[in-house]
């Protein structure tokens, strides 16, 4: 028998061509149904996992999905702005602890999260060189955004402009890196962590100048208790232990923005009166992460159905053309078939033969799309983050 | 969320998975400073003498700790090693009213902060001389200010010592009874420093009095000081301009005496004296001093008060 399955292995490997093409079908008929079901099955997972351990998000109404992709994935997509009161205010209710986010500025491609440092005991985020952030205009990156970058401890990472055309816009900020988080599989690899004062500063709301009131500085009038600063008067475009006692905010930070704000009540009862206290608010919504994202998983499931449903009515019809190709494939070889049976070899040699080659197209099939399928999951968390920051 | 953006998210997600996700819980929060010794620190030196007094002997009691400031306080920048140091803490004892202005320039986490004037708030003193300034279309604003100084009052410093021992027992509740003894001895002897400076104030009777330096406006308003400040240090030689501006105002507040945060250089005190102006020094106490602790240089600030007006003329 082994010289039927010597003899098929050699018919396929003789017609390359016409067994690649079958092979290729085969393959894509067995592994576009499967990574499919698999990928969404990853990341419904890989969703609501980091989703079910962020138990409410506090935002400005509008777009819940917005919202909690900001908040989780820091989406580039901002959601509507919210006050530090607010975050002052649901402090105060002693509900729940809560953890200021400012998530709508980029440095080289990577999202800058103006935070607390609550953030990275919530996360559970540990520092894995350096120090964690200290000074105002430090950062902590992610370890996706070091390797991608060559950047390490002492280095330095700039704030990208928000638009190409904002000659008027604020300076960008040259922040140095204090530390380099260790990797944890999410997306807090991906992002660039400062103190919610320096994403103040990038925004414009907090700067730092030369001492007005000190002789020789860019004044264009000076008068009792008011001095106006002429046009070469520059804000400092990095902060440093020289210039940061310069650095101040003007106004006061109740009313400076936040994206959003984590909140983590210590139990369900809490839990259930802070959602009871923004459920009537106008301007605030109090949503929890993981059934927003439900709601998201069930739209992906739906369609996911869909695209299955459309898979296995294109495989059945693969079936049938390579069921066809081999039926025609046998009435062309009728000629080579009698050849084996008058020189000895059975009918049961020849059915071993042609069985064979159907097999050896089958499994070299079936191995690929599984090898295909693992690569894709491999690669597969770092294309959702990708996508989930655009 | 319209309909086709979610469809289009939905697509995406179809398009992607995670099959190397580490799936570990937020929620375990990684709770290393629950260690059995907690980490007070304290950012003046009242405060650390005030926690340090209130927990002293109490077997519960956290480390109290102040760390090494190097110049002036008031424009003090923590190292990397102290806001790592600061950040480790269990709890930070604030002056408050703008005493930190560096709180404002370093990540700590915000929970652990007590601020030690926040229940005294309508007793702390405005600044009124902040300066105006404009740059760019932002519109006029000003970096206005409290004094801060507050320790230099001793009912507002005993204020500050019942804010500690409440901060103290809520970290360590057990060790209620021993910070609350300890507090009601510190009181007494806060009471007996406002005693001696009520007494040796009093000699005043009203003559003007100058500050080198704006920081005394608690002693100025708990004891009725008439007063007026100049910008004087007292390890630097005054400068013309600042002879000149004490000459304009003696005619409107004829001072005899000037009271110093230190001991001001001799040429300064003889120059003084040439004008009919004692110099007497008070120190302010915001960093640790080598004549001792914060009830023996306030007694001998009093001292010092009331010797130095026994001398003047009348």
């Amino acid at each position: 028998m082994t010289g039927a399955l010597y003899l098929g292995w050699r018919y396929l490997a003789h017609h390359r061509f016409k067994s690649s093409i079958l092979i290729a079908s085969i393959t894509l008929m067995l592994f576009l149904p499967a990574a499919t079901w698999l990928l969404v099955e990853d990341s419904a997972t890989a969703l609501t996992a980091r989703a079910d351990v962020t138990p409410l998000i506090l935002g400005a109404r509008g777009s819940e999905l917005e919202l909690v992709l900001n908040t989780l994935y820091f989406h580039a997509e901002s959601p509507a702005e919210i006050d530090n009161q607010t975050l002052v205010e649901a402090q105060a209710t002693g509900l729940a602890d809560v953890i200021p986010i400012h998530s709508r500025f980029q440095a080289q491609g990577a999202p800058i999260v103006g935070t607390s440092l609550e953030y990275f005991n919530f996360r559970d985020l540990n520092i894995a060189e350096g120090r964690q952030m200290g000074l105002l205009g430090e950062c902590v990156i992610g370890a996706n955004v070091a390797a991608r970058l060559g950047l390490v401890p002492g280095e330095s990472i700039t704030s990208s402009p928000e638009t190409v055309f904002d000659i008027a816009g604020v300076y960008p900020l040259k922040m140095t890196i204090a530390g380099v988080l260790a990797r944890n599989g999410t997306a807090d690899d991906d992002a660039v962590f400062v103190d919610v004062r320096t994403a103040w500063i990038i925004q414009g709301l907090g700067h730092g100048h030369a001492d007005l009131a000190t002789p020789g500085a860019p004044v264009l009038s000076r008068r009792e208790g008011m001095i106006t600063a002429n046009a070469s008067l520059t804000q400092y475009a990095e902060i440093t232990r020289d210039n940061i006692s310069a650095f101040h905010f003007h106004g006061s930070t109740d009313s400076f923005p936040l994206t959003s704000i984590i909140a983590v009540p210590p139990d369900q009862k809490n839990n259930a009166l802070l959602r009871g206290r923004y459920q009537d608010s106008d301007s605030l919504q109090l949503v929890v992460p993981g059934k927003v994202l439900d709601d998201l998983l069930e739209t992906v499931f739906a369609v996911q159905n869909y695209v299955i449903l459309g898979l296995a009515i294109l495989s059945l019809a693969t079936v049938a053309v390579i069921t066809l190709v081999f039926l025609l494939s046998q009435q062309l070889r009728k000629g080579e078939f009698h050849t084996l049976l008058r020189i000895g070899a059975s009918r049961g040699y020849v059915s071993v033969l042609v069985a064979s080659e159907i097999g050896f197209v089958f499994l070299i099939s079936a191995l690929l799309a599984v090898i295909l399928t693992l690569i894709t999951r491999y690669y597969a968390m770092q294309i959702l983050q990708t996508i989930l920051t655009l | 969320m319209n309909g086709p953006r979610t469809l289009l998210i939905s697509v995406v997600v179809l398009l992607a998975a995670c099959g190397d996700v580490d799936r570990q819980s937020g929620r375990e929060r990684a709770s290393a400073q629950t260690s059995a010794s907690a980490l007070v620190a304290a950012s003046n030196y009242p405060l650390y003498f005030f926690a340090s007094r209130i927990a002293d002997g109490v077997d519960v009691a956290p480390e109290i700790v102040f760390p090494d400031i190097e110049g002036d306080p008031a424009s003090w920048v923590p190292s990397a090693e102290q806001i790592q140091n600061l950040q480790l803490a269990d709890l930070v004892i604030l002056n408050g009213a703008g005493a930190e202005s560096w709180l404002n320039l370093i990540t700590v986490d915000r929970r652990r902060l007590v601020d030690t004037t926040a229940n005294i708030a309508d007793r702390l003193i405005a600044l009124e001389d902040s300066v105006l300034h404009q740059h760019g279309p932002a519109g006029e604003h000003s970096h206005q200010g409290t004094a801060f100084t507050t320790w230099l009052d001793p009912q507002l410093a005993i204020a500050q010592a019942e804010s500690v021992t409440n901060a103290l027992i809520e970290l360590a509740p057990s060790g209620e009874a021993g910070f609350r003894d300890n507090l009601a001895t510190l009181q007494k002897e806060l009471m007996g420093i406002d005693e001696r400076l009520v007494e040796a104030f009093a000699r005043l009777d009203d003559r003007p009095v100058l500050f080198s330096h704006p920081v005394y406006q608690y002693l100025q308003r708990r004891f009725e000081i008439n007063s007026q400040s100049v910008h004087w240090e007292p390890d630097e030689e005054p400068s013309t301009s600042d002879w000149i501006e004490l000459q304009q105002k003696l005619p409107s507040h004829r001072a005899t005496l000037m009271i110093w945060e230190d001991e001001p250089l001799a040429s300064t005190v003889l120059r003084l004296s040439d004008v009919g102006i004692r110099s007497v020094v008070f120190h302010t106490m915001a960093t640790r001093s080598d004549e001792g602790d914060y009830i023996r240089v306030m007694t001998a600030n009093a001292d010092r008060i009331a010797t130095a007006l026994e001398k003047l003329a009348p």
